[in-house]
């Protein structure tokens, strides 16, 4: 691939990538390896093509990463036998303010409620939701770049909507406050 | 009365998403409004469908910190030109190890601890390489402890730099490294486990 090319396809790509393998996986350093991967894949074995088929691409290559890194920190834990410990559960827990403020400054508390909750859904259903709500795909394209079946997709988020259905209540019930609503104010 | 064709509970459920989100037919939408006309539970479904877009929706779009592509981009101080292979570059990032070499020393003074705390005979004493003198629980939980830190040292580093000690050591290392202190060491020195 060329490299001015690659290049303006980093720069059109990185923050879109970036902001998705954030809120998939809630730790900024994670985010920025699966970042880094997935751009060094595209230098690599990127397809020669631009536009939907690309990002199509790197969507797919985003959610496998993602998912890679869930199981990952899913396997350190089993592997470690000891569950119960602190420190590691620290280590490998999803970010949230305490452990990760630079990621708190990004949301507010409505978005870091119904985020901490998606990390309950299983690693697929997270990917379908964040690439339908987050990304503003159709599902049917969800389907399609993931080579999964429409209906399936369609289950997964009606399913998700399921389990997230305590988060949501509470979310509508809570006030709209944090940096979004600062920067109205200040705006 | 249910007409014939009319939706029910659990069809609406699922097409709400995209109901939401405009992706619905004409006559498909028409039949969830139609149902949504009279059905208490279902509009519930349809507001959390909508606060919970209206939250995702809303996520902004955070600006990725020029490192961690930074060794990719040609024109900003990183070098991919011929590239097949993670280049130097990519180590070291925002406080993790910072080499490759980092790495490696720290498993080498890993292994260099092992031969200092070999298992003793069975007794209650044991002593070291050095001529110290540990009690054998002592040395039990030494050893534990290390094999901890070595597997957690292992499991956290990212793929990129586990690629490059991959290189250090001639083969790749898996994610997560179990079992013995003698098989950790095995699996990252190449040995036999």
């Amino acid at each position: 691939m060329d490299k001015k090319i690659f290049n303006q396809l980093m720069a059109a790509h990185r923050n879109r990538v970036y902001s998705y393998a954030l809120y998939y996986l809630r730790n900024a350093q994670d985010a920025e390896d699966v970042t880094q991967e997935a751009f060094l894949r595209l230098w690599r074995n990127g397809p020669d093509c631009a536009g939907p088929q690309l990002q199509a691409w790197l969507t797919r290559v985003v959610h496998n990463l993602c998912i890679d890194e869930t199981r990952r920190r899913r396997s350190l834990l089993k592997n470690m036998g000891r569950p119960d410990n602190t420190a590691l559960a620290a280590l490998v827990a999803p970010a949230t303010e305490r452990n990760d403020p630079e990621l708190a400054l990004h949301l507010d508390q409505r978005q870091r409620l119904l985020l901490d909750a998606m990390t309950t859904l299983p690693p697929e259903t997270r990917s379908v939701m964040l690439l339908h709500y987050f990304q503003g795909m159709k599902l049917a394209e969800i389907a399609e770049t993931l080579g999964k079946k429409l209906s399936s997709v369609k289950v997964q988020v009606h399913r998700a909507r399921k389990t997230l259905r305590l988060v949501l209540n509470e979310v509508t019930e809570t006030p709209q406050a944090g940096p979004r609503s600062a920067k109205r104010e200040a705006g | 009365m249910n007409r014939p064709g009319d939706l029910k509970c659990t069809d609406v459920e699922v097409l709400l998403a995209e109901y939401a989100a405009g992706e619905l037919s004409a006559a498909q939408a028409a039949a969830v409004s139609h149902h949504l006309d009279r059905c208490l539970a279902c509009c519930a479904e349809l507001a959390r469908e909508q606060e919970l877009r209206l939250t995702l929706e809303s996520l902004p779009l955070v600006t990725c910190p020029k490192r961690a592509t930074r060794a990719l981009a040609a024109d900003d101080g990183g070098d991919i030109s011929g590239a097949q292979a993670p280049s130097n570059d990519l180590l070291g990032r925002n406080g993790r190890l910072k080499s490759r070499w980092a790495a490696a020393a720290g498993l080498a003074a890993a292994a260099v601890l092992l031969l200092v705390l070999l298992p003793g005979n069975g007794d209650d004493l044991v002593i070291d390489s050095d001529g110290r003198t540990w009690q054998r629980t002592e040395l039990e939980s030494a050893r534990a402890d290390l094999k901890w830190t070595l597997t957690l040292t292992v499991g956290v580093i990212d793929r990129t730099e586990r690629n490059a000690m991959a290189e250090v050591f001639g083969r790749k290392l898996p994610q997560t490294i179990t079992g013995s202190l003698r098989n950790v060491l095995n699996n990252v020195q190449g040995g036999q486990g």
